[in-house]
């Protein structure tokens, strides 16, 4: 039977109109505030802290704190979804995660709720718990301060708490990852119980893992028992028939799965929610990704279709439910997360398309349902991937994403699945895994269910090693302060070379501390926090008997992504064309740079006119900009992490690149003081005149060297009809030929954005592409919106910036 | 039970504590409408301490809370030390081994808008290079907490 069987793949006849319950939980989570929910912490504090003798297994006591939490949350229906379970006991939570960054909002807990940007909404009671029950526990427990009473003070926590040079991504979270459901979804939780009990009598060294595994999915079935009691409860007290049968629905599923295997599609789909939820009582809701739903569901999806048990219409409702419950939990945050991370969601990416583990093409019904259901909903979650091979998929796919592209104005956005097969194959990947991938969070590549990744390990921020070359150590926002080592005074080099082995030098130098730290950092991971329940739903540790944490997992690896490439790239380039044109010295270009430009224009305008600039041919050719990224992918692989796997390189930026650029000097570049760098992988705004130049060049700095992949971002002012889907997809398609590994659209132009940062309230669900994730436009910084508005604008028609 | 143990509420009468800490709040109003200078901090810590010994619940903020503070700014004039011990506060000028936290900031002015302008984010202060510190990050979000809540109940803003 052939995968693709719908008479019409755009499912034109159904409308959101079709959906009446999708249109009212659309408009009820969109309009729900985000509450905070202590229900979480409370549980897990309180268990730590009447079981203090315990803190020498950590595998069992964080399996019990685990547990104690899920057999006691609460079972929460909070709007018609016909899904059982909830991330926190509300319809749109912020759980508290204290063991990570929760303790960041104690200043915040009397403001938090009335704050002006993103308030979450936080009651005093709770407020009260959090500041003299919970946060005193962990006041010297958090990942953070356990790394520096563990390994003390040092430059590499100093350099992470100035934030202005990296991020260590283990103060907050490992999560970023996907788990394999395959095994839930046909076996059960209770085969995984019975497996886990089995080797954990027979011993082996691996009885701990083992154990600490049956106790928390003991803890997880509670939860779903409590979901199925609760569920019938309101059931027979229901006086709406409609609604009866719905509680009826989720009582009688949640008494078969998770323990048991799923019977039809719609236990499936609450299964793969379910586990979610649980994952999220043992691991921070960043980035945990549900993967190629359209490969998972569809054995449930074909078997009912084909029974006429369901028809597609149910199966767009379902779809729909899940992605609105995977919305339903948003991320604790600080007022400066709204600069650097603004308008994040949890990122819980989904992937559809692409080909199988055999190379043929894996576009199946379920994968135009899934692009269908987000072309209705144009939700932020989840964030939609769609895999392409040029080479298998049909051009009705393609020309399909395309088309929810220009509706949606924004998502899903495509990967490359020659590239990125190829950049895992060369870590090290079997090939039949490499074409299984999917996206975590962002853009970051996953070998789903097999690899453990944590993907956002550090963020670095390359405008760092670039200003502490300029400056001999320092940066320029923290004045004399040396950080890195003393590379010489730039005002006395003599060549490019000499300037480049500099920043090299300083950038080796910082990774080298961010390595350093996240190490540091894993080992109080390990001490506090494995993941029995994350193991439990993966290939490799129920083999193995050791726990992500403990390298589980098939594949292992740390990624680290950047800030600012191109504005480093054309600062080294602009550095090239001082020297080489003769014109201006070195000691003018730092007078200039300090001057912010001021009194400098001339030359300013020299280097953004004669420089070579990242996105052009010429760049691309004789620039500077493909040696970097070499340069830093053999930095980052000569290191190996503490579950013995490889780092790996990534460019994405999230909306860093925005805060960051505020508050960063002018660069050599031409860049002025506190200006946005450019995002993710994408070359410095107007820099690129052509776009086929500009995908070109993207392309050519080599898929292998970039095992983390990349977020390209590309505007284009209107798509007005098929023959332009048709061109943005012939865009993609010579992009993805020539080796590029992803991209990205926002399809507004700079009118559009003005307006809606104007009048806000005429846009309130605008969906955009920042660097990675997808955000409401409202919710983020000025200076990202700035940013976005400001982005080069290309025309459709024919490629050439407007 | 949040009550005021006899002895104590004889020494906050003997002491004018009430009296005090009332003095302290009009110097800190007149001192947030007049212009921000150096005399805030302390200004801010006595009425801290004084509202920690007269105010049984918000004195469950510092309840087997032991750790030491040193707020200083950076051109080193203003150098102040608070210490938690047996469910007190005590106010020094005088220097602490093994401080909890060390705040350094920019003045008066970084160091009000980090605590008192509203919106106490201290992440924000720390990127705009308004201050920094050494030590644990937590003890300083802890004390923000504390000073932020004392100038909403005092001003009679806390959301109820």
């Amino acid at each position: 039977m052939p995968q693709v069987t719908l008479p019409d793949i755009r499912l034109q006849e159904y409308t959101l109109d079709t959906f009446p319950l999708l249109a009212e939980l659309r408009a009820g989570l969109l309009g729900a505030p985000a509450v905070i929910c202590v229900e979480r912490a409370k549980y897990i504090t309180e268990y730590m802290k009447a079981h203090p003798d315990e803190e020498s297994s950590p595998l069992l006591f964080r399996a019990r704190a685990v547990a104690n939490y899920l057999s006691h949350k609460k079972a929460v229906f909070p709007d018609g979804n016909l899904l059982p379970g909830s991330t926190g006991a509300g319809l749109k939570t912020a759980p508290v995660y204290p063991e990570f960054i929760g303790l960041t909002i104690w200043s915040e807990l009397d403001t938090v709720s009335t704050r002006k940007k993103n308030p979450q909404i936080l009651s005093a009671e709770d407020a009260e718990i959090l500041n003299l029950e919970i946060y005193p526990y962990w006041i010297d427990r958090d990942v953070l301060s356990a790394t520096k009473k563990e390994f003390g003070e040092s430059m590499a926590t100093r350099l992470l708490e100035k934030i202005i040079f990296y991020i260590s991504g283990k103060a907050g979270c490992i999560s970023h990852t996907v788990p394999m459901f395959g095994r839930v979804l046909s076996e059960g939780v209770s085969a995984i119980m019975a497996e886990a009990e089995e080797k954990a009598a027979k011993g082996g060294g691996s009885e701990e893992f083992y154990t600490a595994v049956g106790i928390v999915l003991e803890g997880f079935l509670a939860y779903a028992a409590r979901l199925a009691d609760t569920a019938r409860e309101l059931a027979s007290k229901e006086p709406d028939a409609q609604r009866k049968t719905v509680l009826q629905n989720m009582a009688d599923a949640c008494a078969n799965i998770p323990a048991k295997p799923a019977g039809n599609f719609y236990e499936a789909a609450a299964c793969l929610w379910l586990c979610l939820t649980a994952i999220h009582a043992e691991s921070i809701n960043m980035a945990v990704s549900p993967g190629r739903l359209d490969q998972a569901l569809y054995p449930y999806y074909r078997a009912d279709i084909e029974s006429g048990k369901i028809s597609v219409r149910d199966a767009m409702e379902i779809v729909g439910c899940l992605w609105l419950k995977l919305g339903d939990n948003i991320n604790l945050v600080p007022q400066v997360s709204e600069e650097l991370f603004g308008g994040a969601g949890t990122a819980p990416a989904v992937t559809v398309g692409g080909i199988g583990r055999d190379g043929e093409d894996a576009v199946n019904d379920l994968t135009y349902i899934m692009l269908r259901v987000t072309e209705l909903l144009r939700l932020r979650e989840p964030n939609m991937n769609a895999r392409y091979d040029y080479e298998k998929n049909e051009k009705r796919y393609r020309d399909r994403v395309a088309e929810v592209i220009a509706a949606t104005k924004a998502v899903p956005a495509f990967h490359n699945d020659a590239a990125n097969i190829r950049a895992l194959v060369n870590q090290g990947v079997a090939l039949e895994h490499a074409r299984d991938y999917s996206i975590i969070g962002c853009v970051e590549l996953a070998v789903s269910g097999r690899s453990y990744d944590a993907s956002s390990s550090i963020i670095l921020n390359l405008s760092a090693p670039l200003e502490m070359a300029l400056y001999d150590g320092r940066r320029y926002t923290t004045g004399d302060e040396v950080f890195g080592p003393r590379t010489g005074d730039a005002a006395r080099f003599t060549s490019y070379e000499q300037f480049q082995d500099a920043f090299y030098t300083q950038t080796e130098w910082l990774i080298g501390q961010a390595i350093g730290l996240n190490e540091q950092m894993a080992e109080i991971h390990q001490r506090m926090l494995p993941t029995p329940l994350l193991s439990a739903l993966f290939d490799g540790p129920m083999e193995s008997g050791r726990d992500l944490i403990f390298g589980g997992a098939r594949y292992n690896s740390s990624g680290a992504t950047h800030v600012g490439f191109a504005d480093a790239a054309d600062s080294l380039n602009a550095v090239r064309a001082v020297f080489e044109s003769g014109r201006y010295s070195m000691a003018e270009l730092l007078d200039a740079v300090r001057a912010d430009f001021s009194g400098y224009e001339e030359l300013r305008q020299y280097l953004l006119n004669h420089a070579l600039k990242y996105g052009t041919r010429g760049e691309s050719e004789n620039g500077a900009a493909r040696d970097f990224i070499r340069f830093l992918y053999g930095v980052y692989q000569s290191h190996t992490n503490y579950r013995g796997g490889k780092y790996r390189p990534a460019y994405w930026s999230m909306t860093n690149h925005s805060g960051q650029g505020k508050i960063t000097h002018a660069l050599p570049n031409g860049r002025k003081a506190g200006t946005p760098f450019a995002s993710g992988i994408t070359p410095v705004s107007n820099a690129a005149p052509g776009l086929t130049e500009c995908l070109n060049s993207v392309a050519a700095l080599g898929c292998e060297y970039i095992p983390g992949s990349v977020a390209l971002n590309i505007k284009f002012t209107l798509i007005e009809n098929g023959e332009d889907v048709k061109r943005l997809g012939d865009f993609v398609e010579g992009y993805f030929i020539n080796g590029g590994q992803q991209v990205q659209f926002n399809i507004m132009s700079r009118e559009m954005l003005t307006e809606a940062k104007a009048n806000p309230d005429q846009y309130p669900d605008l969906l955009v592409r920042v660097s990675g994730y997808s955000a409401y436009f409202n919710d983020l910084s000025d200076s990202m919106k700035d940013e976005l508005i400001t982005r080069t604008e290309y025309n459709v028609h024919d490629g050439r910036a407007v | 039970m949040d009550t005021i143990p006899v002895f104590q509420r004889c020494a906050n009468r003997l002491l004018f504590r009430r009296t005090r800490r009332n003095r302290y709040f009009d110097k800190l109003t007149a001192c947030v409408e007049e212009g921000v200078t150096d005399a805030f901090l302390t200004i801010l810590l006595n009425l801290m301490s004084l509202a920690l010994l007269i105010d049984p619940k918000y004195r469950r903020n510092i309840r087997d809370f032991e750790a030491q503070y040193i707020f200083k700014d950076k051109t080193g004039r203003v150098y102040v030390t608070a210490v938690f011990k047996n469910n007190k506060m005590r106010v020094r000028q005088k220097k602490a081994d093994n401080p909890n936290l060390t705040l350094i900031f920019k003045d008066g002015a970084s160091l009000f808008k980090l605590l008192l302008s509203g919106s106490p984010d201290i992440l924000s202060a720390l990127l705009n290079q308004e201050v920094d510190f050494t030590g644990n990050i937590n003890y300083l979000n802890k004390f923000a907490y504390m000073a932020m809540h004392l100038w909403l109940t005092v001003t009679g803003k806390l959301a109820a």
